[in-house]
C-alpha cells in the first residue's frame, strides 16, 4: 500500500549517479545560493560564535553546499517534507473544520454503529501510519544514498 | 480500595521499582563520561529509543485523563486523542533527522551552531528549564492525587510523602546512570504499560464479541441523556470557549509535542540520523495502537460503567479507567493499573530531569555563572549537583502547590513549546537568513505571548476551575491559545531577523550540510 501511494505524493527515486546537473543547477541559482555564498566567502562572520570547527572544515562545509548534488539532495528533502506534510495538515484541519461546523454530516451513519466522523478518525490513523511507511521508505531508497555519498566525499577530504 | 489492594499496589509497584533500579545499575554506562551522562553517548539503538520515546510521551493523563474524556464527551474525546498521535508526524518529518546530525545535547547546542553562542544559550536554556518546571509540577501533583487514589494517601502528608518518594527515586536513577537510567525506566515503562492497555482492550472487545460496532453502540445506550450525540461532534466543540478554542487545543497539541526538550533531546542518544528516523517510525506505530487502544477503553468505559457510574465516583473523569478496570478484572487488575500508573510517572520524570540538568549545566550555568566550565569532567561534577539541586527543588516546590489547581500548566507548556520552540528550529533548519536577534526575539517573545495570554484566560481566573477562582480578570475568552500566540511567535522570528544585519552564510553552510547529510555530525563516543 505504501508503494503505491509513494508514486502519488513523491517524485520518482533518481538513483544518485544518475542525477541531472542542470536541473540542480537551475534550482540552485533559483535560491540565489551562489550570491549569497560567494558575498560571505571567506570572511569571519563568526562572531561569538561557537568555533568548534576550524576555518578550513567551514569553507569545506560551503564547498559541499555549492554542489548540485547537495542542492538536488536538498530540494528532495525539502520536496518530501512539503509533499507528505501537507497531505497530512490539509486532511486534518479539513476533518476538523468538518467536525466543527458540520456535525450533522459527521453524524451519518455508514455501517453499524460507525458513522462518517469515526471513519475519519479512523482515515487519520491510516494516514498517518502510511506517511510514516511511505517517508521511511523513501528516505532509505531515495535520500540516504546520496546522502551517503556526500558525507563520504566530505570525509575523505577532511582526512 | 479495600487495604489488602493497596497492599498489593505497594508490593507489585516494590517489585516495579526494584527491577528498574537494578536494571539503571546494571547498564550503567562506564566509565561515566560527559556525553554518556547527557544522551547515553549515542549509544542507543533505534528499537530502545523508540520505546524510550513512547514512553516519555505517555503521561499518566494520557490513559486516564484522555480515557475518561473519550467517555464523557465521545466523539470529541476520540478526536482530541488522534491529534496526540498525529503529533508525531512532525518529530518523524521536521525534527528528528536533522536535530540528530546538528545537535550535541542540548537545544542551545542546535542554535549555537549558526547563531552567537551567549544570547542563544541563555534563551534556550531558560525556555528547556521553564518547561521543565511546569511539566515537572504537573507531574508531580498528578503524583500526589494518584497517591491518593491508589495507595490510600488521603492526608496532605501522605500525599507529600509519595511526591518525595518519586522525586528521590527519579533523582537516584539519574544519578547513577544519567540519560540510561532515565532510558531503563522508559523502557520497563513501554514494555508493562503496553501489555496492560493490551489486556485491557483486549477484555473490552471480547465483551462484545470483538465488535466495535456493538461495543459503540452500547456505549450510547449507557450515556444516557449525553448518549444521543456522544458519536457525533459536539463535546468539546461546545464548550464556553466556543468551536475556536478547541480547533486552537488541537492545533497546539499536533505542533507543540515535537518541540518538547525533553522529548527532542532523545533524538541525540542514538549512533546515527537513520536510527532517529527508525525509532521515530517505532514510536509513531506504537502511539498509534496505544491511542486506538485508549479510544477502545474510553468507548469501553461508557459501555461498561456508564456515564453516571463514572460522574459519581470520586475522580470523575480521571476515575474512568479504574472503575473500567474494577469491571472487567476486579481488584487485581485495579491493582496492576495503579502501579502501572506509578511506573509512568517515574519515566516521564527521569527523562524531564535529564532535560532540566543538560539546560542548566551545559546552556545556563556555563554562560552565566561558571563562566569557564570548559573541562568537560567539571561540567559533568556540576551536572551531579544540579541533578540533585532540581530533584530537591522539585519535591520542595510540588508540596507548596499541591492544593492548586494546576492542571493548565500542561497545555501551557505544549504551547510554549509551539509558540517559542517550533518557530525557531523551523527557521534554523530552512531559513539561511535567520540569526542571532531572531532566535533571542522567537524564543522569548513566543514564550511572553504565551504566558500573558494564559494569565488572561479562563484557565487563571474567572472561572470555579481556574488557579485563582476567586479573582476575575480574564480578558481573553479561550483557555488554549496556541492559534494567537503561534503565528505571533514566528513573526516575531521574522521580525526579529530582519530588524538586525547578522547573516552568516557559512554558518548556514554548515548547519545545512551537516543536517542533511551528516557530515560532520557528533559521533558515538565508546564508553
Amino acid at each position: 500500500m505504501a508503494a503505491r501511494f509513494h508514486h502519488i505524493v513523491l517524485p520518482r527515486v533518481v538513483p544518485a549517479d544518475r542525477m541531472r546537473p542542470d536541473r540542480a543547477r537551475e534550482r540552485r541559482q533559483a535560491a540565489g545560493v551562489d550570491a549569497r555564498n560567494e558575498q560571505a566567502g571567506g570572511d569571519e562572520a563568526a562572531k561569538g560564535r561557537q568555533v568548534s570547527t576550524t576555518q578550513s572544515t567551514r569553507d569545506e562545509f560551503l564547498e559541499v553546499q555549492r554542489q548540485p548534488e547537495f542542492a538536488f539532495l536538498r530540494a528532495q528533502v525539502r520536496g518530501t517534507i512539503l509533499r507528505l506534510g501537507s497531505v497530512f495538515s490539509v486532511w486534518f484541519l479539513l476533518h476538523i473544520a468538518l467536525a466543527g461546523w458540520v456535525p450533522e454530516l459527521l453524524a451519518v451513519r455508514i455501517i453499524g454503529n460507525f458513522n462518517i466522523g469515526m471513519l475519519l478518525i479512523a482515515s487519520q490513523f491510516v494516514l498517518m501510519f502510511a506517511i510514516t511507511a511511505t517517508y521511511t521508505r523513501y528516505a532509505r531508497r531515495a535520500i540516504d544514498p546520496r546522502a551517503d555519498g556526500l558525507r563520504a566525499e566530505f570525509d575523505r577530504k577532511r582526512i | 480500595m479495600p487495604p489488602q489492594a493497596t497492599t498489593l499496589t505497594f508490593g507489585l509497584l516494590a517489585v516495579l521499582v526494584a527491577v528498574s533500579l537494578v536494571l539503571v545499575f546494571r547498564t550503567r554506562p562506564r566509565p561515566m563520561s560527559l556525553s554518556a551522562y547527557y544522551v547515553e553517548g549515542r549509544q542507543q539503538g533505534a528499537a530502545g529509543n523508540g520505546l524510550a520515546l513512547f514512553a516519555a510521551y505517555t503521561l499518566v493523563t494520557s490513559l486516564m485523563a484522555m480515557s475518561g474524556e473519550i467517555a464523557l464527551s465521545g466523539y470529541d474525546g476520540a478526536l482530541f486523542a488522534t491529534s496526540f498521535a498525529i503529533a508525531w508526524l512532525v518529530a518523524l518529518l521536521i525534527v528528528a533527522e536533522p536535530l540528530r546530525n546538528t545537535s550535541k545535547f542540548t537545544f542551545g547546542d542546535l542554535l549555537s551552531v549558526r547563531m552567537q553562542e551567549r544570547p542563544v544559550r541563555i534563551a534556550a536554556g531558560l525556555v528547556t528549564l521553564i518547561i521543565f518546571c511546569f511539566y515537572m509540577l504537573f507531574q508531580m501533583v498528578a503524583t500526589g492525587k494518584l497517591a491518593a487514589m491508589a495507595l490510600g494517601a488521603q492526608t496532605t502528608s501522605g500525599q507529600v510523602m509519595a511526591i518525595a518518594v518519586v522525586g528521590a527515586l527519579t533523582t537516584l536513577c539519574v544519578l547513577i546512570g544519567g540519560m540510561r537510567g532515565a532510558t531503563c525506566l522508559q523502557l520497563v515503562k513501554s514494555v508493562v504499560l503496553l501489555a496492560l492497555v493490551a489486556v485491557m482492550t483486549l477484555l473490552v472487545l471480547g465483551r462484545f464479541g470483538f465488535n466495535i460496532s456493538a461495543l459503540l453502540g452500547e456505549a450510547v445506550a449507557n450515556s444516557g441523556e449525553a448518549g444521543a450525540g456522544l458519536l457525533a461532534p459536539g463535546g468539546k466543540f461546545g464548550a464556553p470557549g466556543g468551536k475556536l478554542e478547541f480547533v486552537s487545543q488541537l492545533i497546539t497539541v499536533v505542533l507543540g509535542h515535537a518541540a518538547l526538550p525533553y522529548i527532542f533531546m532523545r533524538f541525540n542518544t542514538v549512533r546515527t540520523s537513520k536510527e532517529a528516523r527508525r525509532s521515530v517510525s517505532l514510536t509513531i506505530w506504537l502511539i498509534g495502537i496505544y491511542y486506538l487502544c485508549v479510544m477502545v477503553l474510553g468507548f469501553g468505559a461508557a459501555a461498561i460503567v456508564g456515564h453516571e457510574g463514572i460522574m459519581s465516583s470520586p475522580g470523575e473523569r480521571d476515575g474512568a479507567a479504574v472503575l473500567l478496570a474494577l469491571e472487567l478484572g476486579g481488584v487485581p487488575l485495579v491493582v496492576v493499573l495503579s502501579a502501572v500508573l506509578f511506573v509512568m510517572v517515574f519515566a516521564v520524570t527521569a527523562g524531564l530531569m535529564m532535560s532540566a540538568v543538560s539546560a542548566f549545566t551545559h546552556d545556563v550555568y556555563r554562560n552565566v555563572a561558571g563562566g569557564g566550565v570548559e573541562d568537560p569532567r567539571a561540567e559533568l561534577r556540576v551536572a551531579r549537583k544540579a541533578t540533585i539541586a532540581i530533584g530537591v527543588l522539585a519535591v520542595l516546590i510540588s508540596g507548596a502547590v499541591l492544593e492548586q489547581n494546576i492542571s493548565f500548566l500542561l497545555s501551557l507548556d505544549v504551547t510554549i513549546a509551539a509558540s517559542a520552540i517550533l518557530p525557531t528550529i523551523v527557521y534554523m533548519m530552512f531559513w539561511g537568513r535567520f540569526n542571532t536577534s531572531g532566535a533571542v526575539w522567537s524564543i522569548y517573545g513566543g514564550m511572553a505571548i504565551t504566558v500573558l495570554l494564559v494569565a488572561l484566560s479562563p484557565a487563571v481566573s474567572g472561572s470555579p476551575r481556574a488557579l485563582l477562582p476567586d479573582s476575575d480578570f480574564a480578558l481573553v475568552p479561550w483557555r488554549y491559545v496556541g492559534i494567537i500566540s503561534i503565528p505571533v511567535g514566528f513573526l516575531l522570528g521574522y521580525i526579529g531577523t530582519i530588524l538586525s544585519d547578522e547573516e552568516d552564510a557559512e554558518a548556514y553552510a554548515e548547519m545545512e550540510v551537516r543536517a542533511l547529510t551528516g557530515a560532520g555530525a557528533e559521533q558515538p563516543t565508546a564508553t
